[in-house]
């Protein structure tokens, strides 16, 4: 287990190296993204200098939703860049690389890329936060809690998606888009999903466990709520793992020409 | 354990989905498209001893890497067993790792926006290699490739020669058992082809490795190793020391001359034009009845010349010799050294 936690903090830091080697295109994704985040968010507030509330939900409630998914998506892309390539990487055979070095390949594939434009998500995210005036200095270590679990469930999220390549082929694109998509689930209040929708945002589109329920941990702390959180994103860990080593069997490697960025 | 690698059986199919003709066919295959079996690898078995340099060649879609995927544990066979330094390459993938390297000359292992410097230091965790041994070795191999200058570059401003001897050193950091050597000249120049070749084969003879190479160049094979095995649509045609296989099928030279003359008429014991243009002409010359040398100065007796280019016969065409003699041979296993 030591042996794996050097590894990722070695893969991290060269990775984290690899994506500041360009520094202008490291700045210039990261503030956009920052900037991009606010804009949108900003909708929101001009909603609520309109109207108190939606259904008992403030303008700092949505600032705390909007702010762990938009850090947790952040963190999944800078820490796990990989899981957005990880479809092309299963069927252009470039898992050959991770599956010869005597480290677990998923995670080697997850930590081989890095976004920039995370960083502009976790600044904006954490802006968010900080603004949304739910988090007390005796619960600031639950950020921690609940973006990394949001950054858990998409990043397994994204790994089950992808992983539809063992299978079916080339559903990257398709992958990616349904894993960005979950963004857009993940950003309302769940007051306004009922029924058969409120179900399959706790499972098919796991938005409860990348938004709704860490942003609610942070607003009112239970320890339900902080079972139900970590529960959620260890469930969608497991089943990430399985369902890429099921994949594993049944990949057929391929001769493309790659290189790592 | 008595062989580095070996071989019993080995299998390897794939599913393929046949397309179908036309518009029509195109939006049947939508709902159901009919598959065909495709033998990659068929009954393959052969041992390799420790410390030996094999190489594998056979044409475009022979077996040659789906054999070296399944021994680096990358793929599972559909039959058959393999053993790799007493383990089973897909079973202990892990154990196997450690002790082997790979060079896959069409993917890299280092950095793109990195020096290589960076991806050796990574490579030095990946495989747990303490630290003073890491920098003795990095030390050695910095100075015996020649990498100096080239460490601290982002690996994108290097040639592709330069960037094969940091994926060369990638895969030897660890001190491997065994090396699987991927097609690693392709796309090389002549002179980075001989620099390559020079580093594996020296590399290998100093510390005992176990070379399986594969290549469609004969060049590679003759420079490296000391045994070949052609494989042709995943089967083996023929074992041997290369020695035997340059007497017996790699005694021919293909020449290339651009001259100043429009033609050029070469009257030489074992030479045959193959092909004639205005100022190129482009020879086959059988080795046993005249020189490269002799025929050279034939040319400059007749002509001046602009370029001249000397290749090995291509490996298509000695897999066609070897497919043509193991045709009229009635037991394969005559085959067998």
């Amino acid at each position: 287990m030591r042996a794996i936690l050097n590894f990722a903090a070695a893969l991290f830091v060269t990775n984290l190296r690899a994506t500041l080697a360009l520094r202008g295109a490291f700045w210039f994704a990261a503030v956009m993204m920052l900037l991009n985040n606010l804009l949108y968010f900003s909708i929101w507030w001009i909603f609520f200098d309109r109207f108190d509330e939606i259904r008992g939900w403030r303008f700092g409630d949505m600032a705390a939703l909007f702010g762990v998914v938009a850090a947790g998506f952040g963190c999944a892309v800078v820490f796990a860049g990989g899981v957005r390539d990880l479809g092309r990487y299963i069927i252009d055979g470039e898992l050959d690389g991770f599956l010869t070095q005597p480290k677990p390949p998923l995670l080697h594939a997850l930590g081989s890329q890095s976004r920039a434009s995370g960083w502009g998500d976790i600044a904006s995210g954490l802006f968010l936060i900080g603004i949304s005036g739910v988090v007390r200095p005796t619960t600031a270590p639950l950020v921690l809690v609940a973006v990394a679990s949001s950054a858990a469930v998409f990043t397994a999220t994204g790994v089950i998606l992808h992983s539809s390549a063992f299978w079916l082929g080339r559903t990257d694109s398709l992958a990616r888009q349904f894993w960005e998509f979950q963004i857009a689930f993940s950003s309302y209040p769940r007051v306004i999903f009922g029924g058969v929708l409120k179900v399959l945002l706790f499972t098919v589109i796991p938005a409860g466990f990348i938004g709704f329920l860490p942003a609610e941990l942070l607003r009112d702390f239970t320890w339900l709520g902080l079972a139900a959180v970590l529960g959620g994103a260890s469930a969608y860990v497991l089943l990430a793992f399985a369902v890429f080593g099921r994949g594993l069997r049944r990949y057929e490697s391929g001769n493309r020409v790659g290189l790592r960025a | 354990m008595s062989h580095a690698i070996e071989v019993r059986g080995l299998r390897k199919t794939y599913r393929v989905r046949e397309r179908r003709e036309g518009f029509g066919g195109a939006v049947r295959d939508l709902f159901r498209a009919p598959k065909r079996e495709l033998v990659a690898v068929d009954d393959l078995s052969f041992a390799i001893a420790p410390g030996e340099r094999v190489a594998f060649v056979g044409p475009n879609g022979a077996g040659k890497s789906t054999t070296i995927k399944i021994l680096s544990g990358i793929l599972h066979p559909s039959a058959g067993d393999a053993a790799v330094l007493g383990l089973c390459p897909w079973r202990d993938a892990r154990q196997i790792a450690f002790r082997i390297g790979t060079v896959f000359g069409q993917r890299s292992q280092l950095w793109i926006h990195l020096p290589a410097a960076d991806s050796f230091d990574l490579l030095a965790r990946i495989y747990e290699i303490d630290p003073a041994t890491y920098q003795r070795r990095r030390g050695e191999f910095v100075e015996a490739f020649g990498l100096g200058p080239l460490l601290k570059q982002p690996v994108r401003q290097l040639s592709l020669g330069q960037r094969m001897r940091c994926e060369l050193v990638a895969s030897l950091l660890h001190a491997p058992e065994i090396l699987f050597l991927d097609e690693p000249t392709i796309g090389l120049d002549v002179t980075a082809k001989a620099v390559i070749r020079d580093l594996i084969r020296e590399q290998s003879r100093r510390e005992g490795r176990t070379l399986l190479f594969t290549s469609h160049d004969t060049g590679d094979m003759e420079s490296v190793c000391d045994r070949v095995i052609v494989i042709h649509r995943g089967r083996i045609l023929l074992d041997r020391p290369v020695a035997e296989l340059r007497r017996s099928y790699i005694g021919r030279k293909r020449i290339t001359l651009h001259s100043v003359a429009e033609s050029v008429d070469l009257k030489l014991p074992g030479v045959e034009v193959i092909e004639r243009r205005p100022h190129c002409t482009e020879v086959d010359v059988d080795l046993k009845q005249s020189s490269v040398e002799r025929v050279v100065q034939e040319v400059l007796r007749l002509t001046r010349i602009n370029d001249l280019a000397i290749e090995d016969p291509p490996m298509d065409q000695i897999v066609q010799a070897i497919y043509a003699d193991a045709e009229s041979t009635p037991a394969p296993e005559a085959l067998a050294p």
